[in-house]
């Protein structure tokens, strides 16, 4: 009997597959596990290489959802505020915990012990400490805007039909009362780190596993169709806290990040992986697409990274509508204005005709 | 004498009447007047402000019965008035998003900080033919450069009103004029510090509600109602000479301020 490597496909062998092909066309590496549905409404959330998949998504013509869009004249600073990077607020969610965490939160089946964090007489949401940068004055408008937001949070994952989740992190600090996980450790951007209340935690393939299916089953109580796009981000770790070195801190992290995404991915139909990580940090890149710094992705990286995507699932080409919550009025807003304009017009004219009549 | 070159468009009027009214005693003026698309061929040329053609030269001169061109070196200090300086970026902000300083939370309306507030509705704010104006006076010369920012509204009109006035109305009945004017004197602040001069929110004797002007400080004559809304609207958000002296007495107090302060 021949071997059962014999007459493969070309894309099963490290030479064919890897060592022959060109860094920046990794041709089939991916397999799409299913369509994308032409009235898709795509939720994305994740780490921050999640970011470069929601906005190449949006150009793409592809329905990502956006519920809580940015007020208009913010321009580019509305990422400085945490909008336009992922479809609701939330920043990163850098952990598989951090994600079952706030959707329990928004169904109302949690509640954060320590939700507030201070820094310098101001006020910063613990779980999105970035989304504004100068904080809030007063714990209670944090509370006030984690509350619109939450509802924000319920209301998409109500109307998303698929959720893009990017694996960043299985290092993470917690609340040791209630096991509240943060996206950055208290002290970094404001709070302050007690040993009394706060621990690290590495998250163990197990938990990683255990934590998507439980955020899964959440979802699929809303929605039995809903599908899942996993990926595992390729940024290394800045820091770790685990006491190893950094870079098998950062091997470890991503490869039981890798591990739990294969074996979703592998065990449920409604669950795909996209090989992200491996474009970009395989051997055959040979950390071409990674900035000076080793961590930053350059904008070459993402461009493979999509187009490998697209070759699967190509150009959304069903009509797009805007997503609920942006503002329908600009049209007859924008007429008002004009007309408001014209009046100016004509009343300047003759108001400065007569003032300065002789 | 103080030789102040006023620059503007048919907000001017209110300071032209007070100054008539010798409300600007020291002060040697000079109006230089125009509406806002007319405003924009000015260009820096050999130490003046000159409008590109000759025919807009002779508008500016029949305008304000002025000169056509100004020259920056004959004059103390500068003072830009309207041009489309004022809340109305603001007020279309608030259409859908309120801010936390604000009274009325209507679900329809998202929350913002008051931070997120100001930088949404700086760049509508800081666009408009007053700022492209005090920035290229600021570029020719060193002289004091003043913007005074157009009056809102009188309160007294509603109903069949184009939509960004009609969010005046809605602040004012929500409860939120008072925080909108506080965040405009901020905006105010803070895009005048970014272009190197001095501009004046709305005056705070003539303000009602914190953003309306006063009904007796406006141009609307009593009994007026049967006029065209657009006519009323016009009336309503144009200053009247008692106006115009509320201007320059805060003009010359922040120019005394700003003397003492050097």
């Amino acid at each position: 009997m021949a071997s059962p490597y014999a007459g493969l496909d070309p894309r099963a062998y490290w030479r064919s597959g890897v060592v022959e092909r060109h860094p920046l066309d990794m041709g089939d590496i991916y397999v799409k596990k299913f369509d994308f549905r032409p009235d898709e409404r795509i939720a994305t959330a994740g780490s921050c290489f999640a970011q470069h998949i929601a906005r190449r998504l949006r150009g793409q013509g592809y329905r990502v959802l956006d519920v809580e869009p940015a007020p208009p004249g913010l321009g580019a600073a509305a990422n400085d505020y945490g909008f336009g990077l992922y479809s609701a607020r939330y920043g990163n969610i850098y952990t598989t915990r951090q994600m079952i965490q706030l959707a329990q939160e928004a169904d109302g089946l949690r509640t954060p012990h320590e939700a507030v964090w201070r820094k310098g007489g101001r006020f910063f949401d613990a779980l999105r400490p970035s989304v504004e940068p100068e904080g809030l004055p007063s714990a209670e408008l944090v509370a006030e805007h984690r509350r619109q937001h939450l509802a924000k949070v319920r209301a998409l994952l109500d109307q998303a039909s698929l959720f893009v989740f990017t694996m960043g992190l299985t290092e993470t600090w917690e609340h040791l009362e209630d096991g509240t996980v943060y996206p950055t450790a208290p002290g970094t951007i404001a709070g302050s780190f007690d040993p009394a209340r706060h621990a690290f935690r590495n998250l163990t393939y197990e938990e990683v596993v255990a934590d998507f299916l439980a955020f899964r089953a959440l979802m699929r109580a809303r929605n039995p169709d809903i599908r899942f796009l996993v990926t595992v981000s390729p940024v290394p770790l800045t820091a770790t806290a685990s006491g190893d070195h950094v870079l098998p801190a950062t091997i470890y992290s991503k490869s039981v990040l890798r591990a739990a995404a294969g074996q979703l991915a592998h065990a449920h139909d409604d669950i795909d992986y996209f090989p992200s990580y491996e474009i970009i940090a395989g051997f055959q890149a040979r950390g071409f697409f990674y900035e000076p710094n080793l961590r930053s992705v350059a904008a070459e990286g993402v461009d493979v990274v999509m187009r490998t995507f697209l070759s699967q699932h190509g150009q959304a080409t069903a009509p797009v509508a805007p997503p609920a919550a942006e503002p329908q009025e600009t049209e007859p807003f924008a007429a008002a204005q004009r007309e408001a304009d014209q009046a100016d017009r004509v009343v300047c004219e003759e108001e400065l005709l007569e003032a300065f009549a002789a | 004498m103080i030789r102040v070159c006023l620059i503007g468009d048919s907000h001017l009027g209110a300071l032209k009447r007070a100054a008539d009214a010798d409300a600007a005693p020291g002060w040697k003026l000079t109006f230089f007047g125009g509406h806002a698309e007319l405003m924009q061929s000015i260009r820096v040329q050999d130490g003046a402000l000159v409008p590109a053609s000759t025919e807009l030269r002779r508008k500016f001169a029949r305008f304000s019965r002025g000169p056509d061109t100004i020259v920056l070196d004959d004059y103390d200090r500068f003072v830009i008035v309207g041009l489309r300086l004022g809340m109305r970026a603001m007020f279309d902000l608030y259409r859908g998003f309120v801010s936390d300083s604000m009274a009325s939370r209507p679900e329809r309306k998202y929350l913002l900080s008051d931070d997120c507030f100001l930088r949404a509705a700086e760049p509508g704010t800081a666009e408009c033919e007053a700022m492209r104006l005090a920035r290229l006076i600021r570029g020719a010369t060193d002289r004091p450069v003043h913007v005074v920012t157009k009056p809102n509204l009188a309160a007294g009109l509603k109903g069949d009103v184009p939509v960004h006035v009609s969010m005046m109305y809605d602040a004012a009945s929500g409860g939120d004029a008072p925080a909108l004017g506080t965040l405009f004197a901020t905006l105010c602040a803070r895009i005048g510090a970014g272009a190197g001069v001095t501009v004046l929110p709305p005056i705070a004797a003539a303000a009602e509600d914190g953003i309306f002007n006063r009904r007796g400080f406006s141009m609307m004559p009593e009994g007026a109602a049967r006029m065209p809304v657009l006519k009323q609207l016009g009336l309503l958000s144009h200053g009247n000479d008692l106006y115009g002296a509320q201007v320059l007495r805060a003009l010359n107090e922040d120019g005394a301020a700003a003397a003492n302060a050097a």
